[in-house]
């Protein structure tokens, strides 16, 4: 199956065999298909809507993904983003800031468990100051 | 199961996460065998990719085991083999019905750009993609093909991607008998473009980066004569002087929204991220093609907008030719070149990792080290095959 490498710089295997326009997969770009994979007229639509009301969009494709819903602020900026039209740069611009927006909740809720230390210390250190007062 | 998960800029890990499941009729559930990491994945890594969201995993170039099959699935059954195209496509809208797989109306929701892709942002759908143990492939029955019992999976992994959208970019450039064809990019895309382009009949394929081991890599597998961007002052005269001053047929961009060499564009671009990206190589492609020439682009940009020169385009009277790949459409056509030796993905494929290594793959790849040029994720024990 595999070929031996060239070693200087010259046509490969195979140099012209698609040559022709006639047996490229491409050309023209838009012709007819019927695909045999595909029996319906249009597709079953996926059942659970939630992940794209929560993302705030509006218009539902037979499937969609499910990766990472939207949470937090992030989630609320993400939702304001599709409001608006794709063509609009502010939407794209929302987005972005979504995005580092969603970083700063993940590393934030990642030192979630310092909290409980963080509230020792400065219980101890009120408690300190109280005593030494007295 | 075990996934790589994004978690910002630069930071990705290996986390466990829930297993995918049936949630559509037409959906398979897949064992991923192979998942190679592709320099799109590289644009979301950066963060340079809107609605990448913190817990996605990347990953739209991957084979693996049928482990579960929707109720409405006919042509698959648990343990059958398949390479999926990156693109989720219905087979039957308005796009789909013409071949244009690649903006299939059916499974990207959050806009009108193009259709569902494994792995990526939200802005194509959100789908989790397969640098993971498993992955949810919709429209089973329609987008993946079986993988022939005498080919490993790594013979077919990058019908997946690379080798359709490179073959894409040569046809898109309208490549004809005797041309000369510049190929700006010797990543895997450009790569299998430059292979491409002879396929097509050029008489002359050119490929243009500034690592030496890629460079080094498109004269032995492509054939293809070089230039390094580090030896030329102005790339846009090194190019046009390959046809004494007129410029080539055909530019082809495989390098995107990443583009080095213009400050301005880097700072605007790629560290504030004001615009999508840095289209330096576009701006080039524009200035170098001969007047009349096509310019095709597969290096990914992204929305909302970029500067490039179309006053120039305009008057030159340039073809330009872009999209994201027709992968279906496609397949057969080049696994019979894959059979013939004439089109060889898995010599791309230079290095391998089990998916606990993926950060260290991302940080290799994206470094460009150790001659890395396809890196390949091996997600599960079953693709130690």
């Amino acid at each position: 199956m595999r070929h031996r490498l060239p070693q200087e710089p010259r046509p490969p295997h195979g140099h012209g065999t698609d040559a022709s326009p006639k047996v490229r997969p491409g050309v023209p770009r838009e012709r007819p298909v019927e695909d045999p994979g595909a029996p319906w007229e249009r597709p079953a639509q996926q059942r659970d809507l939630s992940a794209l009301s929560r993302s705030g969009v509006r218009r539902a494709t037979p499937v969609f993904g499910t990766a990472a819903p939207p949470r937090g602020l992030s989630g609320v900026v993400r939702r304001l983003a599709y409001r608006m039209p794709e063509h609009r740069a502010s939407r794209w611009a929302l987005l972005f800031g979504a995005d580092r927006i969603d970083v700063a909740e993940h590393r934030l809720s990642g030192a979630a468990w310092l909290l409980p230390a963080v509230a020792a210390l400065a219980a101890g250190f009120v408690l300190t100051a109280r005593a030494l007062r007295r | 199961m075990r996934a790589l998960v994004y978690e910002g800029p630069y930071q990705v890990r290996v986390r466990e996460k829930p297993a995918p499941r049936v949630e559509h009729p037409d959906d398979v559930i897949l064992e991923v065998t192979r998942a190679a990491i592709c320099g799109s994945d590289l644009h979301l890594f950066h963060g340079l990719v809107p609605d990448t969201r913190v817990g996605t995993t990347f990953g739209h170039e991957f084979t693996g085991v049928v482990a579960e099959v929707g109720p409405g699935v006919r042509s698959w059954r648990a343990g059958d083999r398949m390479v999926v195209p990156f693109n989720i496509s219905c087979g039957t809208c308005f796009y789909c019905r013409r071949g244009l797989y690649g903006d299939c109306e059916s499974s990207n929701p959050m806009n009108d750009l193009a259709s569902g892709v494994f792995g990526c942002s939200h802005t194509t759908g959100g789908y989790d993609g397969g640098q993971a143990e498993y992955v949810r492939v919709p429209f089973a029955d329609v987008g993946p093909m079986r993988i022939p019992d005498d080919l490993s999976d790594e013979d077919v992994l990058l019908l997946s991607d690379v080798l359709p959208t490179g073959y894409q970019a040569a046809e898109m450039g309208g490549v004809r008998e005797g041309d000369t064809v510049v190929v700006l990019g010797c990543g895997p895309v450009g790569l299998a473009a430059a292979r491409s382009a002879w396929l097509l009949g050029a008489s002359r394929v050119v490929s243009v980066d500034r690592v030496d081991a890629r460079l080094e890599f498109a004269r032995r597998w492509a054939g293809a004569e070089t230039i390094d961007l580090r030896a030329v002052e102005d790339p846009v005269d090194a190019l046009k002087a390959l046809d004494g001053g007129r410029g080539p047929d055909v530019v082809i961009d495989a390098v995107g929204l990443e583009a080095s060499r213009s400050p301005w564009r880097t700072l605007l671009g790629k560290k504030l991220k004001l615009k999508a990206g840095s289209a330096v190589a576009l701006e080039w492609a524009i200035h170098a093609v001969r007047k009349g020439g096509t310019v095709s682009i597969v290096g990914v940009y992204c929305p909302p907008a970029n500067v490039f020169p179309i006053g120039v385009a305009m008057n030159k009277g340039l073809t330009l030719r872009m999209a994201q790949a027709n992968v279906k459409r496609y397949m057969p056509h080049l696994l019979d070149h894959i059979r013939k030796g004439r089109l060889d993905g898995t010599s791309l494929i230079t290095h391998r990792f089990p998916l606990e290594h993926a950060p260290h793959a991302y940080q290799l790849f994206d470094a460009k080290d150790d001659g890395c040029i396809k890196c390949v994720l091996v997600p599960s024990a079953r693709g130690l095959n």
